[in-house]
């Protein structure tokens, strides 16, 4: 017994009575007509009236259907699919339109995953997670395809120009390949990787700010080069506000002054003359007095530097505004120049100075090895010191505690201007600015954004991203059009949106509030396939479940309505023929 | 007997057969012209056979319905007999008929006629135009063959001609802009260097300093003026000749690189092309098998060979040895010079020079004790400034004849010191040694040590006691204390005291450059040998000469307690027991300062006269006018290349694009970093393709991606790497993470 349920467009109450009312009237109207094949006409007269109404009651039959469907993507395993084919013959096939081939399944678009129900099972590469939001991923198994050789990753980072960066990521190889990192054909870095899950990473120092094409290229199994456009954006330096209180003038805070001033950035160098009576130099900054340590006084500053003998002196007041400043983010930095300070300076600073018998250290920067003298102390405390350098021996050289918002670090090397003396600008430079990015004062943003969406972006595919707010709801801007966003249900103020991509190239989300500018890189189709499979196929497997729905379900399928409509068509065509025959 | 109507059924469908067959052609005929038109007009294959298979059957349908081929029945072609076959007697129609209707007149006649069109069969002929088609069918079909076979195709495209640049012997080979028919470049080297001259194929040159160059440009038509672009003067301007020949000639004296523009009706310019300047390298003089101080004793021959070799590369003018004498020595010396030829030539010249020359002291008037200083200096004939080189000055000394004699004299005592002669303090501390390696060391070996560190202490003594004239042999017994011996012993504590100071050298003592006044050595204690008595002070003892402790006024008294003290010094050295002697060693030593400071005589350092401390202002601790000090200023940063990193930026910024179109504030950007471009070249030849580059985007409309890229290498080449720079990081604070702080800061 076939079940037939309806599907009416309108309401089947209404058309029911309406077309009765029409079988009485045609019928009315045709025993009026003195014409031949009376019985025929009166047939010719339902059946026409019948089909017109069933086109729009829509009736269809339900149908049970084996509930495997097997969806297939691209570079799936065929002969998986021939197995489950063979297991379960009744299995519908679906394949995505980018899908070339077999011909006998059924090109299925992204939108209408959602109909696809019971036992799904996906072969080959899988599906971007956007099109995850339309498949009933409750009873879903996965055959992903073989992996392919190429980036499976890439951290997302930011870059500085002027500094080492480094390029992290990983890269999944069949046998021994090598990766190079290029800027037109100038090669920056290359890397050689073994066989399987490697992760790799490509050191280099961009020159300039800006945003920049670079080229990755990695030979695969047959001698072929293949390169791809790693974009990356690259931001410039911001100048700091530093002040350094001695109490007497030093080479090394001589070498220090002279190589930030190179660099712009603000210094205020306060040398003691007598008690109370200092002699300061301001560089690229306006005079301001800081005889007194005040919090007001150091609410400018980003950084201070000084050492065991100007912080003895410092009385209690400026101590408490000090420490007062590095609680709201303020960073201090000690050099410590003498094994044994007195005990209220190690108090102040909370950490505990232990002699070590060298006065000298080696440490190796920029894959070289350097000894410098260095004070003989290790150093040790309650609370944990992250280190920023250390010797061979593990020992801290430079090194930070944590105190509210701000830090207070320490530096062993006392005499690191004998670096420069000796031509090695370059070790200078990178021992003193990891110190000085560390601990100085961050700025304060009002807003963070983040792309959740991994790299590689295409065009008109969504691209999700959160917004960190420290104060009022974003107003986010993509080509000057307010992207909606919605917030967290549970931790409010975070707040998240999608756009797509409008055109191939760099693509700019700026927010209103605080005149920010995040940029993003469309990439081309064909371009990191294997970072997009890679993704696809984990963010698969993790929802992958092993639960099996029934095996068997039912559907409604609508009756082939050109069957009434060719009813109609022949019944319409009778009558019109009958007088005349 | 076929009937009538059969005959003209046969008839008809021949006719229609015969139509059919000329349509056909027809329509073939046109299918062609039309395959062979839309091939010439390069349409796709699917295409022209659709068009043609569809005109073609278009053509057939209509001139069907045209003809009326579905209509032709046997009474038309029975009219047509009529008409057209005057023996048939009009009367075929009749044949339609069936013979049972006619009358008997009329089936007569039906029959007549059927034997009329019998034998005129053959002759029938129906209209057609079957031969007209096929011969236009063939001849189309020829047609379409040809263009089909020989490719004509109606080209939308101009077909690109090629320009010949006739090249002829010793020009230049590159690619020249268009126009310019040929290049000649000679160089004539400067004359001395007597280099022949040339003509390089290479627009690149590489040519000696000041030589003079000159371009020959050949052009196809006029121009109006012909320029030279260099880096390193101004722009020059050709000289135009005859027949569109343009010349120049210059002289180069610089490393750069340069470009031949000239102007017809726009700018043209050529590619950047180097000058590379090969310099005249000074004379290179190598003198061997002489060292750099020699002595030449006085027995022995005096005289030295110099034999330099000299290289220049391209000719020496002149080449001579200066010598300089010196005699005498101290405040009284005299030097003289001179200047010496060589001896195996005469005048100086060529490329290479073997020279040779003695140098006979005697000649020179050298005397023992007298020294030689000598250098060879060349001159090479670059013009208009010759360079001058000379090799290091090489000495030769005659050393004296007297000699000196390094006297242990152990009694003169006229003379000084002896130098190896061992302080006390030296003694004590080579005792100290002694003692702590007595472990280490076999017993032979720390006696015989200790013997000889006796026998040192022995000749220390003797030499002190010169002072009091004697040998030395009072020491051991008693040493007077008695202090009413002031006044002589004054006196002769200052004979001593004299005696010390012009021959003394005293090592032992302390406060040199004191120039405090002495105190009154009234307090001293002597300390034979007793580590720590506390009663020391307060109790008198007469009795113990060597631990006695009335003051010793006089310095003879105090230099014999010093002599008595080296006396048991070097006894228990003596006894291989340093330990014990050390004791009195420290006694002796600390005498020995006392004695060195007392007969010390302070004098007046001349010169510097500080100004008097004025106690009243000094150490007050008043800081009223000590002020604070400012100093406030902008550091002068020079910006690395600030075009340059804005031009990167652009450059990168089209290639991340599709259409790599810049607008004309970008290439105001690019014009601009040109010039530092060109500044980076200068040291970096490989920069000039970035040059060119630069040339061609910012003079054209449309950018060639190549340019491109190789813009931003010659960018990316010429900014130079800087060192690490401090940075600020940033930081979001939301509600969540305030509140962390919050909490975290109790438990600190």
């Amino acid at each position: 017994m076939i079940a037939i349920q309806f599907n009416s467009l309108f309401y089947p109450g209404w058309v029911a009575a309406i077309s009765f009312l029409a079988v009485i009237i045609f019928s009315w109207l045709e025993i009026r007509r003195k014409q031949k094949l009376l019985p025929v006409r009166l047939f010719a007269v339902i059946v026409a009236v019948v089909s017109l109404s069933c086109l729009t009651l829509n009736p269809s039959r339900t149908v049970t259907k084996s509930s495997d469907t097997i969806l297939l993507t691209l570079n799936y395993d065929a002969k998986a699919m021939d197995s489950l084919l063979g297991k379960n013959s009744n299995s519908q096939l679906y394949k995505l339109s980018n899908v070339s081939d077999p011909g006998n399944a059924m090109t299925i678009n992204y939108r209408d995953l959602n109909e696809l129900k019971g036992n799904i099972t996906l072969l080959g590469e899988g599906l971007p997670d956007y099109a995850l939001d339309y498949i009933d991923t409750s009873a879903i198994t996965f055959v992903p395809s073989v992996m392919q050789e190429g980036v499976t990753g890439i951290l997302p980072k930011i870059y500085t120009a002027n500094q080492v960066n480094s390029l992290e990521g990983t890269y999944f190889a069949r046998g021994p390949r090598s990766l190079v990192l290029k800027t037109g054909d100038i090669t920056l870095d290359s890397i050689s990787v073994n066989a399987g899950l490697n992760s790799f990473t490509l050191t280099f120092t961009p020159k300039t700010p800006g945003r920049f094409l670079y080229t990755l290229a990695h030979t695969d199994y047959a001698g072929n080069v293949i390169a791809e456009q790693f974009p990356l954006e690259v931001k410039s330096q911001q100048a700091l506000n530093i002040l350094v209180l001695n109490e007497y003038p030093t080479a090394e805070t001589r070498f220090l002054k002279n190589y930030l001033e190179r660099q712009h950035h603000k210094l205020t160098l306060r040398n003691k003359i007598t008690r109370d009576k200092y002699r300061t130099e301001f560089t690229n900054t306006p005079d301001v007095n800081v005889s007194r340590i005040t919090e007001n006084v150091l609410r400018n500053f980003d950084l201070v530097v000084t050492d065991i003998q100007s912080l003895a002196t410092l009385s209690n007041a400026e101590k408490h505004a000090l420490e007062q400043s590095v609680n709201e983010g303020l960073g201090l930095l000690t050099i410590i120049d003498n094994p044994a300070p007195p005990q209220f300076v190690s108090d102040f600073l909370k950490i505990r100075l232990s002699r070590v018998k060298s006065d000298s250290a080696s440490l190796i920067l920029n894959k070289q090895r350097l000894k410098i003298p260095a004070t003989a102390a290790a150093i040790s405390s309650t609370q944990k010191i992250t280190d920023i350098h250390t010797d061979v021996t593990t020992r801290a050289l430079s090194g930070y505690l944590q105190r509210g918002l701000g830090k207070i670090g320490f530096q062993l090397l006392t005499t690191t201007f004998s670096l420069q003396l000796s031509g090695r600008e370059d070790e200078y430079a990178t021992i003193w600015s990891n110190v000085i990015t560390t601990l100085a004062r961050k700025e304060r943003r009002v807003y963070n954004l983040e792309f959740l969406s991994p790299f590689p972006y295409r065009i008109d595919e969504p691209v999700a991203f959160r917004v960190i707010a420290a104060g009022d709801k974003p107003v986010v801007t993509f080509d000057s059009v307010d992207v909606p966003m919605f917030e967290d249900a549970i931790i409010g103020n975070v707040w998240y949106g999608k756009i797509w991509a409008s055109h191939a190239g760099w693509n700019t989300l700026a927010i209103r509030q605080d005149s920010t500018q995040h940029n993003f890189f469309a990439s081309q189709e064909d371009e990191w396939k294997s970072i997009r499979t890679y993704n696809q196929q984990k963010s698969l497997q993790r929802i992958a479940s092993k639960t099996n729905s029934p095996a068997t379900i039912t559907a409604a399928q609508p009756l082939p309505r050109l069957m009434f409509f060719v009813l109609f068509l022949l019944a319409a065509g009778f009558l019109w023929l009958a007088p005349k025959l | 007997m076929k009937s009538g109507i059969t005959i003209l059924t046969t008839l008809k469908q021949r006719y229609v057969r015969l139509r059919i067959i000329e349509t056909c052609v027809l329509a073939v005929a046109v299918g062609v012209v039309v395959y062979s038109l839309l091939y010439m007009l390069e349409t796709s294959t699917t295409t022209r056979i659709i068009a043609a298979v569809v005109l073609a059957i278009a053509v057939f349908l209509s001139r069907f319905f045209q003809l009326g081929l579905q209509r032709i029945s046997e009474s038309s072609v029975a009219k047509f007999l009529d008409n057209r076959y005057p023996q048939l007697k009009a009367s075929t129609d009749l044949l339609l008929i069936d013979g049972q209707e006619l009358s008997p007149l009329a089936q007569l006649q039906q029959l007549q006629t059927t034997a009329n069109l019998k034998s005129s069969l053959n002759e029938i002929r129906f209209p057609n135009r079957i031969a007209v088609f096929t011969v236009a069918a063939l001849v189309f079909m020829f047609i379409a063959a040809a263009v089909v076979l020989n490719d004509f195709r109606i080209n939308t495209n101009p077909i690109p001609t090629q320009t010949t640049n006739p090249i002829a012997q010793n020009s230049i080979t590159e690619n020249l802009p268009a126009e310019l028919k040929q290049v000649k470049v000679t160089v004539q080297p400067p004359a001395y260097t007597k280099l022949p001259g040339y003509s390089p194929t290479d627009l690149n040159l590489t040519v000696q300093e000041n030589s003079r160059v000159t371009w020959t440009l050949d052009f196809s038509d006029a121009v109006k003026k012909v320029l030279l672009v260099s880096s390193s003067k101004d722009t020059i301007r050709f000289q135009q000749g005859n027949n569109n020949q343009w010349k120049l000639a210059a002289t180069l004296d610089r490393n750069g690189f340069y470009q031949l523009a000239w102007k017809d009706q726009s700018a043209h310019a050529s590619d950047y092309y180097k000058i590379d300047i090969v310099k005249d390298q000074p004379p290179v003089i190598k003198l061997t098998n002489l060292d750099q101080f020699t002595q030449v004793a006085y027995n022995s021959r005096l005289s030295v060979e110099a034999n330099p070799v000299l290289t220049d590369d391209y000719g020496l003018t002149d080449a001579y040895i200066i010598a300089t004498v010196s005699k005498g020595s101290g405040e009284s010396v005299k030097f003289r010079e001179e200047k010496i030829r060589f001896s195996n030539t005469g005048k100086i010249q060529g490329r290479q020079l073997n020279a040779h020359q003695t140098l006979d002291l005697k000649r020179l008037g050298m005397e023992p004790g007298d020294e030689l200083y000598f250098y060879v200096e060349a001159i090479d004939n670059k013009i208009p400034d010759a360079n001058h080189t000379r090799t290091e000055t090489y000495f030769i000394s005659i050393p004296d004849t007297a000699q000196d004699v390094m006297a242990a004299d152990g009694g003169l005592g006229v003379d000084l010191m002896p130098e190896y002669f061992r302080s006390q303090r030296q003694i004590i501390i080579d005792t100290e040694k002694l003692i702590r390696e007595k472990k280490a060391i076999t017993k032979k070996e720390f006696g015989s040590r200790s013997n000889e560190l006796g026998y040192d202490q022995k000749v220390l003594r003797l030499r002190y006691g010169q002072f009091l004239g004697e040998e030395a042999e009072s020491g051991v017994g008693p040493v007077e204390t008695h202090a009413d011996d002031d006044k002589d012993e004054h006196d002769e504590s200052k004979k001593a005291a004299d005696m010390v100071k012009e021959f003394g050298h005293q090592h032992d003592t302390e406060n040199e450059h004191n120039l405090v006044e002495e105190k009154d050595p009234t307090k001293k204690d002597v300390d034979g040998g007793k580590k720590e008595n506390l009663l020391e002070g307060f109790i008198h003892e007469h009795d113990n000469e060597e631990s006695a402790t009335f003051f010793y006024q006089s310095l003879k008294m105090k230099l014999k307690a010093a002599l008595a003290q080296m006396w048991d010094a070097e006894l228990y050295l003596r006894l291989y027991e340093p330990e014990k002697s050390l004791p009195y060693q420290y006694t002796a030593l600390k005498l020995l300062k006392e004695i060195s400071n007392d007969s010390r005589i302070y004098v007046h350092r001349t010169g510097f006269e500080p100004p008097p401390i004025k106690e009243e202002k000094r150490l007050t601790a008043d800081l009223n006018e000590i002020f604070t000090s400012r100093y406030s200023y902008e550091a002068i940063v020079n910006k690395y290349f600030p075009n340059t990193v804005a031009a990167l930026q652009i450059t990168e910024n089209a290639l991340s694009r599709q259409e790599k179109v810049l607008s004309t504030k970008e290439k105001n950007v690019l014009l601009n970093s040109g010039t530092e471009l060109a500044q980076a070249a200068l040291e970096n030849p490989a920069l000039l393709r970035g040059l060119t580059a630069l040339k061609t985007i910012t003079s054209a409309d449309k950018v060639v991606t190549e340019d491109l890229i190789a813009l931003r290498k010659s960018y990316w080449l010429a900014l130079p790497k800087r060192p690490a720079s401090a940075d600020r990081n940033s930081l979001t604070l939301h509600a969540l993470d305030n509140k962390l702080i919050q909490n975290l800061s109790p438990a600190q």
